[in-house]
């Protein structure tokens, strides 16, 4: 086999495959052996090389920590070093190391090789050159330090707003309300809880309100409620809530964005208007009540003054009827006396109707 | 006093009429006083917790404005002692600790007897007339290399994150994540830390102190402890057998035999 015919093979360079001194020398990675007072022990060739230095500027004249950058150097000395002291092992610390003419990012693994009493009498370390990871990580760090300046960004915005604006998880979780939220109902709410809205609702409009928020939550739709919220000064307030789903690429809510409106003022003026729309009809009501009862009277007392001479002429006629008369006028008076009589009714009936 | 306690994570062991308070520095919490505890607690009361933002402290008390300055914890182990009604206690400041111990003796004297600090600087970067070995831009590349290691802090911190609370072995293994802290509130922390200035502070101490200094220490170097003897009344400076800045963990007995031969 292969790795056979290699072993077997005594040639030198062969030799050299398996021999630990020249991986450990040769090694893909720095290799470190340093005294807990940071004086270095011994150094591989691949460590050296990424320094520039020779051997024997290093090895017993160095401390680990001169290698470091000045903030990498306190941090050893403030957090890596006690670490190690304390579990005998550090995992990726990432440090800045100085070589001759710049510095290369590395991450550092080191374990302590400590006496029979615990004492530490050594730090082994491997160092890994991660200049081109860095790269990335560091568009990373830039990446994350961007969206959290454009949360800070959001949330002092929605600090300017005057209304309330709040998100919630697609299970209808609050988990941010504005500054506004607290200025109107309190500090006292400032552990933001799932119901912590419901709780604030007026009574009468409470099941209402939890009753459309969880259909909402099913049609995930946009929403529009008025409630009355009860304030910090514990009296109620009509607020207006409007809800829209953010819906990722695929359709699913991820986040529900919200405000809450005061309309307090709107619904007084709506009820105030209201009322004064009443009070006119009211009015006009009563004008028209009092316009028809002078008509009433009028044709009351018209109807009398009338009626008098024709109880004159329905007199008149009824005497006439006792008179000798030739057949033509008898016919006449008869019909003066049917026209007299259709009148007599008529008044009677004004009479009758306008009588209070 | 029970959410002063569970705020700061406070730990009560050992006994002894006498009590000692030990407060951590930056970037650890309690856990890094466990080689030098064990020397003290069968003659003292121990007090053990961390500093606000660190350890298992309450992160929720983590004010930013109250901790914008070192008087803000100041006030914590003054609350603690409060709330365990301490009087004459030695209280053992490690780092940044040593600056929050004096503040917190200067308003209550009574309640400290003996103050010790372990790598103390009155002021971190340096001033015209005072040289600590820091520099402003140290400090900004500090924070770089804090936030390089932001992502080390979610892996440290995962386990705990997931919550094993319950589990005390669990628990246990896990205090070995001592060093990590929310970065946000690690870098405020270093700022406090690092744009401190105590240096007013020192004369008004009336409490007795003991600097300890090392040799090698990037943070407090032998300067700054230098500074802190000559204008604190009542200040004593012994040089230790140990470098760097956290000799109570790379040199445990020298630690202890400098704190007992300072007691006694």
């Amino acid at each position: 086999m292969f790795s056979d015919k290699l072993l077997d093979n005594n040639s030198g360079k062969s030799r050299l495959l398996i021999d630990t001194e020249f991986l450990y020398q040769n090694s893909p990675c720095g290799y470190l052996s340093f005294y807990p007072n940071g004086t270095i022990i011994k150094i591989n060739q691949t460590l050296l090389s990424w320094l520039q230095k020779d051997n024997e500027e290093i090895t017993g004249k160095t401390k680990f920590s001169n290698l470091l950058s000045k903030g990498g150097r306190f941090y050893y000395e403030m957090v890596v070093l006690p670490l190690l002291q304390m579990q005998g092992f550090v995992n990726e610390i990432n440090f800045e190391i100085k070589s001759k003419e710049e510095s290369f990012p590395c991450l550092f693994n080191a374990s302590t090789v400590t006496g029979e009493d615990g004492e530490v009498l050594a730090i082994n370390a491997i160092i890994l050159n991660i200049t081109d990871r860095k790269k990335y990580e560091s568009l990373l760090l830039v990446a994350r330090q961007n969206a959290e300046e454009e949360k800070k960004r959001f949330e002092f915005l929605s600090n300017t707003i005057p209304n309330i604006l709040w998100t919630a998880l697609p299970t209808g979780e609050i988990n941010f309300v504005n500054e506004r939220y607290y200025e109107i109902f309190g500090s006292k709410t400032r552990s933001i809880r799932s119901g912590s809205f419901i709780h604030l609702i007026h009574p009468n409009e409470r099941k209402e309100a939890l009753a459309a928020w969880k259909l909402l939550l099913q049609t995930r739709t946009n929403f529009e409620l008025e409630v009355r919220f009860e304030t910090a000064l514990r009296k109620y307030e009509w607020f207006l809530i409007n809800a829209v789903p953010y819906k990722d690429k695929d359709g699913n809510v991820t986040t529900w964005f919200g405000s809450c409106t005061n309309i307090n003022e709107h619904k007084e003026k709506e009820r105030q208007t209201v009322e004064k729309l009443n009070d006119s009809l009211f009015e006009a009501g009563e004008l028209i009540n009092k316009n028809s009862e002078t008509l009433r009277e009028i044709a009351f007392n018209q109807s009398h003054l009338v009626r008098h001479p024709l109880t004159n002429i329905l007199g008149i006629i009824k005497i006439m009827t006792e008179m000798e008369m030739d057949s033509s006028l008898t016919q006449m008076v008869s019909m003066l006396q049917v026209s007299a009589g259709k009148l007599d009714d008529v008044i009677k009936e004004i009479v009758y109707k306008t009588h209070s | 006093m029970k959410n002063v306690l569970q705020r700061n994570n406070v730990k009560i062991i050992g006994e002894g009429a006498e009590t000692i308070i030990f407060a951590h520095g930056f970037g650890c919490d309690q856990n890094a006083w466990r080689s030098v505890i064990t020397a003290f607690k069968s003659d003292y009361r121990i007090i053990l917790f961390d500093l606000v933002g660190a350890g298992k402290s309450d992160l929720k008390a983590y004010d930013p404005n109250k901790y914008n300055s070192l008087d803000g914890y100041a006030s914590d182990v003054l609350d603690i002692c409060e709330a365990l009604k301490i009087e004459n206690s030695i209280f053992v400041g490690h780092s940044v600790s040593s600056m929050i111990g004096l503040l917190a003796a200067n308003r209550k004297p009574s309640y400290f007897k003996k103050l010790i600090f372990i790598g103390p600087s009155a002021r971190y970067i340096n001033d015209s007339d005072y040289t600590a070995g820091m520099e402003k831009e140290d400090l900004e590349s500090l924070l770089d290399v804090m936030d390089s290691n932001y992502l080390g802090w979610s892996q440290l911190m995962a386990p705990k994150i997931m919550g094993n609370e319950d589990n005390p072995i669990l628990a246990e293994e896990l205090s070995n994540s001592f060093c990590a802290t929310d970065p946000d509130i690690a870098k405020k922390f270093a700022r406090t830390t690092f744009l401190s200035d105590n240096r007013k502070d020192l004369p008004l101490l009336q409490v007795e102190s003991l600097s300890l200094q090392t040799f090698d220490d990037l943070l407090a170097p032998e300067a700054a402890s230098q500074y802190i003897f000559e204008n604190t009344p009542g200040n004593t400076r012994v040089i230790i057998n140990a470098t760097g800045h956290c000799p109570h963990l790379s040199a445990p007995f020298e630690v202890i035999n400098a704190i007992k031969s300072y007691l006694n």
